[in-house]
């Protein structure tokens, strides 16, 4: 699944390690999501969410 | 709002972690000589070793199995050093990908714990395996110490569970499913070569060594698929 993660972290001039923190998940965490190697749960999508002030489908893409 | 493409992040460890596995491959064609070469004498019966006694299979097993021993208790250091020490829990590679976050700092101390667990567990077997015959005076002490062993594993798994983010979680999750399914196969195989007479068959130490074997490989290889900067000793560019 395709997201905007990189793009919206790189505008609030975020690390990954700010943004995990943020989240309280792991660095790796971050990186796997921006990558395209992990997609997050439903909870950890509204956090995400919530923490940007957008809807989901503002940050995530569905690509199917 | 701006749509910047921000450039691809460099994966730097790639070519070290290249470089381990052809320096593994080539440990392991070492390794692999000398075991052919004492196969042979074994098999020709000019070895004067106890080993002779119990088996090729078992005996490579025991091999394998000690050497799985050594790593759970590397580990064991590693993820208690790593609890006091800052530079040692940033390495990724000596923490199995974790690195230095407020997750991974949970999980340590229950990693280090719960190899200690698990080295008590297996060691225990693999020193029964090792030593068949010999007699324990108080046999319950021993099977106690595997089961302390096992409980503490179980609890401190437990503990790790609780501490790892949802990413850890996936990998976990899946290296234990494809390993399982991987080593089911194998057991089907056996079962049915040992049932026709074309095998001996394989003992449960065995099945336990083989599985530990391809879990490790299968956690390797799904945690490089998830987080290609798993094994990278420092941090990407943008972390």
């Amino acid at each position: 699944m395709k997201n905007r993660l990189k793009v919206l972290r790189a505008e609030r001039d975020w690390s990954q390690s700010d943004l995990a923190d943020a989240l309280d998940v792991s660095r790796q965490t971050i990186n796997a999501l921006e990558t395209g190697k992990y997609d997050p749960s439903l909870p950890l999508a509204f956090k995400i969410a919530r923490l940007f002030g957008l809807p989901i489908e503002a940050i995530f893409e569905d690509t199917l | 709002m701006t749509n910047r493409t921000p450039p691809k992040p460099r994966t730097k460890g790639k070519g070290n972690f290249l470089l381990g596995v052809a320096g593994l491959a080539f440990l392991g064609g070492i390794v692999g000589y000398f075991v052919g070469g004492w196969v042979r004498e074994f098999e020709e019966g000019r070895t004067g070793l106890f080993l002779a006694e119990i088996g090729f299979a078992p005996s490579l097993s025991l091999f394998i199995g000690v050497l799985l021993l050594i790593i759970y208790l590397i580990s064991a250091g590693l993820f208690g050093l790593a609890m006091v020490n800052p530079k040692v829990a940033r390495n990724r590679v000596l923490t199995g990908g974790l690195g230095d976050n407020p997750s991974s700092r949970r999980a340590f101390s229950s990693l280090a714990l719960f190899y200690v667990g698990y080295s008590l567990a297996f060691g225990t077997l693999v020193f029964l395996h090792a030593f068949p015959k010999t007699a324990f005076g108080q046999p319950f002490f021993v099977l106690g110490l595997i089961l302390i062993g096992a409980a503490l594993m179980g609890w401190c798994a437990y503990r790790v569970w609780k501490s790892f983010d949802e990413f850890f979680r996936a990998i976990w999750v899946e290296s234990g499913a494809l390993s399982a399914f991987i080593v089911l196969l194998g057991f089907f195989v056996e079962m049915g070569a040992t049932q026709l007479g074309l095998y001996k068959g394989m003992t449960g130490f065995d099945w336990l060594v083989l599985y530990q074997f391809v879990y490790l490989v299968i956690y390797g290889v799904v945690s490089g698929i998830r987080d290609p900067n798993m094994l990278t000793m420092e941090e990407p560019e943008d972390a």
